[in-house]
């Protein structure tokens, strides 16, 4: 039996190694665990609040905001996240004073199945266990929530012909040029040719089911006396074509009801002109350069609703 | 709790350490820790069911004992028995079959003119009720014609139903096998051991890259519509993969946690889709199911010793009623009956028992016959998977009319590139392991250890790589 245990520790060592160095770079050095710091050091302080997907996370850097503020929106994140972040939070955000909601229309059809691997990340980053287990080991642990995905980011940490990506304080990548309009060298032709939706905009009681969520988040604002900015951020014109028209008019008229119910203003910057080719990561994302452009636009709308 | 789950990577170590560090010294304390950890293993699923297991297992132990007791007096040993027999398969019919039947012979009868409303429940399939049933029917009838003699011990017989690697989807042991395991003493075997957590490694390998890659594309294609011929066809081979690599995957694990326990588990699959004939698939998919029909189904009816008449009869019996083990469902009969039919032509002709040895052994390729005969038997039973898989017996026709059209010879919409590079590796692997116990059993021993860790430590990754969400296993639902 010595024996045995002797060679199967001398086996697990170098993944148990492996692990913990793994571990110990996503608890520290992504944007995740960046984020995560960030809001817990500053919340106090934090005027500003953006929430929402992807395409906010990608649209604001708060470096470039006149106020404090933090930018806790992440990759594929429900509006049952959003408000339960501001459930949670909002008593202790003493200076907040703005909420920046992301209206994106592919947010309003999106399911959150209870495998998500996002929900383990926020029961490790907020404690909001929103289905999922709370006993789950997966909620402290990055490897083990996506073992693909924080490999995959470690494995590009570790190897040199990788580009290495720069986060700020405030947990956004400001060198994130790294996708799909890069990788087609920003050939406008072959971007529209080789376009694929990866949305579906679908399900009408999701629709419904987010509106409420959308609405209570709002309520829970006004309540608090925190002011509601509503925003969709730029989106190239490849994407824009392609979400259907029944979907762009539902979410038009779901917005205008809650902008007319709430009394909150609502900004559309999905066709905006103002951005170009070069703003842009791929179809739906903007990148740091965008970013910047859209942030300071943004910062000008915030300052115009004191 | 599923085998692929990190809880279980950490209930089976903590299990190890009391088992042969904690309870050592005495097989009753080491039997009743494995017992408590099993009834906690299916706890984890849904505690309410424990009693049920509970029931189930102390209803076979009394019945057993009292058959004994009556061992001259036919009439009360016949009493106990078909009382055992009577309430463990009306457990079966009630939370499996009670809504099938209630709502078939209701639109019987809707065709006969009379409408009906008919009263279906909301039930809840407890996880392996058939593997357990199954369990303690062999154990009651063993004891009714006198083949083994009742355990008197609780735990131990407990144990037997309720062993927490085959708890859930077997394999289906039998008492005279795994009974006497349960009352000896094990010690610890580190060459079992270390092939136990071989055999652990494949199994997870075979569920999450085989079975769970190929399940994203086989959900696709057979939920989808309008797909080509030749689409459809690559969804049929993919649930072929999916559910060997799932179903044989669980048991490679089932076998290889007993294995780390000092208990050998019977044998489930043995390399079927490398069958000359459907008899032979049959003898190397779902073997203690099998032979669990054969000993307790078929030879009961009368077996062969009735005429050709009653062979033909009592095969298409045990097909029908193995399909419909599977699930309450017309597609499952189907399944059993499409089996069935393929197997006659080899009972008819007597020549069921001719591929016995292992195809091309100790050769490193088949001949083209056999290989002409592997592929027609895998198409077979891939054919016969359509049912298996479709959610009803129309989207099954509908499935395999998409098959037989225009669209056949064209390149499939759907074509996975990755995945059919890793099944192609995979069947290599399998092919080259066919005469082991599982594909990787000895291949490797004759590699040198850094070479033999490297391709471990690869297969771990692998496992990590593609384990997103968790997948239960197909056979739980049974």
């Amino acid at each position: 039996m010595g024996n045995f245990l002797k060679k199967l520790f001398f086996f697990l060592s170098p993944l148990i190694v492996l692990f913990i160095l793994i571990e110990y770079y996503c608890n520290n050095s992504t944007t995740f665990s960046i984020k995560k710091r960030y809001f817990e050091n500053h919340r106090k302080d934090i005027e500003t609040l953006f929430l929402g997907t992807s395409h906010m996370q990608n649209a604001i850097n708060p470096r470039f905001l006149k106020q404090n503020a933090a930018n806790v929106a992440f990759a594929g994140q429900p509006i049952e996240i959003d408000y339960a972040l501001l459930q949670k939070y909002i008593n202790q955000m003493d200076n907040l004073k703005t909420v920046v909601f992301d209206v994106s229309p592919h947010i309003f059809y999106s399911r959150f199945d209870s495998s998500d691997w996002n929900g383990h990340i926020y029961a490790n980053l907020y404690e909001i266990y929103y289905k999922v287990n709370p006993h789950s080991i997966k909620n402290h642990s990055y490897l083990l929530s996506n073992f693909k995905f924080f490999t995959s980011i470690y494995i590009d940490y570790v190897n040199p012909w990788a580009p290495k990506y720069e986060i700020n304080k405030f947990g956004y990548i400001s060198n994130d040029f790294y996708d799909r309009f890069l990788t087609l060298k920003n050939d406008s032709l072959k971007i529209d040719k080789t376009f694929i939706m990866m949305h579906t905009f679908d399900g009408k009681d999701m629709l419904e089911k987010n509106e409420k969520v959308l609405e209570s988040a709002i309520r829970l604002c006004k309540n608090k006396a925190v002011k509601v900015l509503l925003v969709t951020p730029p989106f190239y014109h490849t994407y824009n074509d392609n979400v259907p028209a029944a979907a762009k008019k539902e979410v038009s008229d779901l917005v205008a009801r809650i902008q007319k119910k709430f009394n909150v203003p609502y900004f559309d910057f999905s066709t905006s002109k103002n951005f170009n080719l070069k703003d842009f990561k791929n179809d739906s994302h903007l990148n740091p350069n965008g970013a910047k452009k859209f942030t300071v636009k943004v910062d000008s709308l915030i300052n115009q609703l004191k | 709790m599923l085998f692929n789950t990190i809880n279980f990577a950490i209930f089976l170590p903590i299990v190890f350490v009391c088992y042969w560090f904690i309870t050592n010294r005495s097989l009753k304390l080491q039997n009743l820790m494995l017992l408590g950890a099993s009834y906690f293993f299916y706890a984890c699923w849904d505690w309410r069911f424990l009693f049920l297991l509970a029931f189930s297992t102390f209803l076979d132990y009394f019945t057993g004992l009292k058959m004994s007791e009556a061992k001259h007096n036919v009439i009360v040993k016949k009493f106990w028995f078909w009382l055992s027999i009577i309430i463990n398969l009306g457990f079966l019919g009630v939370f499996k079959y009670y809504n099938f039947f209630v709502s078939s012979f209701a639109e019987m009868l809707n065709n006969f003119g009379f409408s009906t409303n008919p009263l279906l429940l909301k039930i809840i399939l407890p996880v392996g009720i058939s593997f357990y049933t199954f369990h303690g029917l062999s154990y009651v009838v063993d004891i009714y014609k006198n083949r083994i003699e009742a355990e008197k011990s609780l735990v131990d017989y407990s144990l037997f139903v309720s062993f927490f690697p085959l708890l859930v989807a077997g394999p289906i042991e039998r008492a005279t096998h795994l009974l006497p395991q349960i009352k000896n003493k094990r010690t610890f075997d580190p060459n079992k051991a270390v092939d136990g957590l071989r055999q652990i490694l494949w199994g997870l390998f075979k569920k999450v890259v085989i079975a769970d890659q190929c399940a994203t594309y086989v959900n696709t294609i057979f939920n989808g519509s309008d797909y080509s011929g030749s689409t459809l066809v690559l969804g049929a081979f993919l649930f072929a993969l999916q559910i060997y690599g799932d179903f044989s995957g669980y048991s490679d694990i089932a076998l290889g946690v007993a294995r780390i326990f000092g208990i050998e588990l019977l044998r489930n699959f043995a390399f079927p889709y490398f069958s000359r004939d459907i008899a032979e698939f049959w003898r190397r998919w779902h073997i203690s199911l099998s032979t669990w029909f054969r000993d307790y189904l078929y030879i009961p009816l009368g077996g062969s010793k009735g005429g050709m008449g009653m062979k033909i009869r009592n095969t298409f019996i045990i097909f029908i009623v193995s399909g419909f083990w599977h699930g309450a469902n017309w597609t499952f009969i189907i399944w059993g009956a499409l089996n069935a039919l393929y197997i006659m032509p080899s009972i008819i002709f007597e020549t069921n028992r001719k591929n016995l040895d292992i195809v091309a052994e100790g050769k490193w390729l088949p001949s083209f016959k056999e290989f002409i005969s592997m592929l027609l038997t895998f198409s077979l039973a891939t054919f016969a998977w359509i049912f298996f898989r479709a959610s009803s017996v129309s989207a099954a026709f509908k499935y395999i009319g998409g098959i037989f059209s225009k669209s056949l010879l064209s390149i499939p919409s759907i074509l996975p590139g990755r995945l059919l590079g890793l099944i192609l590796i995979f069947i290599i692997v399998e092919w080259i392991g066919r005469e082991n116990q599982f594909a990787i059993q000895k291949i490797i021993n004759k590699w040198k250890w850094p070479f033999r860790y490297a391709l471990y430590y690869l297969i771990i990754y692998a496992v990590f790589y593609f384990s997103g969400k968790e997948q239960q296993f197909i056979y739980f639902q049974f």
